[in-house]
């Protein structure tokens, strides 16, 4: 039957509104903006955009701002990723007893990721003023007082541990959902060959969660990398270029500069550094079948 | 038992770290006055609780219009995911094709192409389309998502071929099959799908930024951040009530159905 013209035309059709999406708003922007990286295209210019090789990507490596903008977010993302996965780890091993408060602890932790990054960006910010909450729980230990988003050393800090707290809550239950997959025998023969509390994480539970990790970090740390709702609303890249991301730097050059051309080449560059740095995480985290299992699924 | 106090010792910090912003910003939207986000507001005072904040920035933003402009994108946004993004799940799931593979992997690159590739071809396109400043900017390059397709090929997976093949044996058509027999067998994925597309369509920020310019088709979370900086003088307590209006409906979706939204998603809809 697969090869009858009606069964082919049948596939089409299931597929073909994806298609239609994908093609239009997802590969020919692709193309477009590989094309436009190479111009000076301007939003607003009466003269038309000239080729102009790879001048806008020598100019971006050579941009201090963009140098910045780089090494911003590579700490944003080597700062949260790692923590958040441990949190969201740690989390879901211990929601996976079936404790009493369980249903608390689940509304508590996925509630800020239902919420929206204007609002928590918004709420923050208030927290962080130099009588918000986070400097009373400082002063409640005898902690001198920070100027948090104000000050260049810990600005681009308070978002990440913000992003940390916003995101850490789905991966836990991303997490928890992969435990309850695990089969209980497995547990009980451990227990019987006398496996311990720490034997038991090493050799049971990390294995089983190898899989969800890799996708889990892979993912958070793509979106960590285009943090940009945080930025635009907390700081504007501010105080001295200190949380100025690569999507602000991108956002900023297009729609402020106008300059089009020169932000579809520093995107072009942020294309090739995720997908390096996302190889990079699967090999790393690659042991054999684990790696195909987890894209397979 | 004292493996489970000392779960709790690590678990009742976090949550309470986790859900204290959230309840602060609910006691300040209800204080009357322009207090700080302090330590004070985690004890309401109940002779200060009011309506007023909430009032007052319904009536001086144009809120309600954002409101309805959330409500229908949302709205649009979710539907196109759940029917387009089943749809392409089942023929992943259940049909032969060449190139499905193949189809897999341009799914999971999608993944990795970063929103900020997108930005400025997407803002031309739509320029291009004569679509700027309108819903269906807002809505088209949304309607199919890859989260949803991967949650729903696996689960359609996981439902037994036989239901399909005595409905084959009668006659039923492949879209029939579809209709009637995999979308209801699929209900809690589709749940789970229509409740994450709520969350990010209710909540995005940089494609309204950019793909509207009037007031008038604002989103709320665009809206009340242009209110909120177009007003230097609106208070702590009004600006956390324009942030309560933005999250209170997805709030309260997810905890009506927080707990159908957890047991699917923890039996089998998110197998790693």
């Amino acid at each position: 039957m697969p090869n009858t013209f009606s069964y082919k035309l049948q596939t089409f059709l299931f597929l073909s509104p994806w298609l239609v999406v994908f093609i239009i708003f997802q590969i020919y922007p692709i193309f477009y903006s590989l094309i436009i990286s190479f111009s000076d295209f301007k939003a607003i210019s009466i003269k038309p955009a000239e080729f102009i090789g790879f001048s806008n990507y020598l100019k971006l490596l050579k941009s201090r701002d963009f140098q910045d903008a780089f090494f911003n977010s590579l700490k944003f993302v080597l700062g949260t990723v790692p923590i958040t996965m441990l949190f969201a780890i740690i989390t879901a091993i211990l929601l996976n007893r079936q404790l009493r408060l369980n249903r608390f602890y689940t509304i508590a932790f996925f509630a800020p990721t239902a919420t929206s990054i204007f609002v928590i960006a918004t709420l923050f910010t208030l927290l962080y003023s130099d009588d918000g909450l986070f400097n009373g729980v400082l002063g409640f230990f005898g902690i001198e007082s920070l100027r948090w988003l104000k000050n260049p050393d810990t600005s681009l800090l308070s978002i990440m541990i913000m992003n940390i707290w916003s995101s850490f809550g789905f991966y836990a239950l991303v997490f928890l959902a992969a435990l309850q997959t695990i089969p209980k025998e497995h547990y009980e023969i451990a227990k019987l060959e006398g496996a311990g509390a720490m034997s038991q994480f090493f050799n049971i539970v990390l294995p089983h969660l190898r899989p969800t990790i890799i996708i889990a970090s892979i993912i958070n740390s793509i979106l960590a990398f285009q943090v940009f709702g945080e930025i635009y609303i907390m700081t504007q890249g501010g105080p001295i270029n200190s949380t100025k991301t690569l999507v602000f730097f991108i956002y900023n050059e297009a729609f402020d500069n106008q300059k089009m051309g020169y932000a579809s080449a520093a995107a072009y560059l942020v294309f090739i550094f995720l997908v390096v740095l996302s190889l990079l995480q699967i090999f790393m985290f690659k042991k054999r079948s684990s790696y195909g299992k987890a894209l397979k699924s | 038992m004292g493996r489970h106090l000392r779960a709790n010792l690590i678990l009742l910090p976090l949550a309470i770290s986790a859900i204290i912003p959230l309840w602060v910003m609910v006691i300040a939207a209800f204080q009357i006055g322009d207090k700080a986000l302090d330590f004070s507001m985690i004890v309401p005072v109940f002779k200060n609780l009011s309506w007023h904040n909430l009032f007052t920035v319904w009536r001086d933003g144009n809120f309600s219009r954002y409101f309805v402009n959330s409500l229908v994108v949302s709205f649009l946004i979710t539907l196109g995911n759940i029917v387009f993004d089943s749809m392409v799940a089942y023929a992943l799931a259940r049909r032969k094709f060449r190139g499905r593979r193949l189809l897999i992997g341009l799914i999971t690159v999608k993944l990795m192409i970063p929103a900020a590739v997108l930005l400025v071809p997407t803002f031309r396109l739509i320029q291009f389309l004569q679509l700027y400043d309108t819903y269906l900017a807002l809505v088209l390059p949304l309607l199919t998502e890859t989260f949803g397709i991967f949650i729903l090929k696996q689960y359609i997976e996981n439902i037994p071929l036989s239901y399909e093949e005595s409905a084959r044996l009668e006659g039923a058509s492949e879209f029939k099959i579809f209709w009637s027999i995999i979308l209801p067998l699929s209900a809690p994925a589709l749940a789970v799908v229509a409740v994450h597309s709520v969350m990010t369509s209710w909540n995005m920020y940089i494609y309204p930024l950019i793909l509207t310019a009037s007031d008038s088709m604002r989103t709320l979370p665009l809206g009340i951040s242009f209110y909120s900086a177009s007003n230097p003088e609106i208070t702590t307590g009004e600006l956390m009530a324009a942030a309560l209006i933005s999250a209170a409906p997805v709030l309260i979706v997810f905890l009506i159905f927080q707990r159908k939204i957890i047991t699917s998603m923890t039996q089998g809809a998110l197998k790693g």
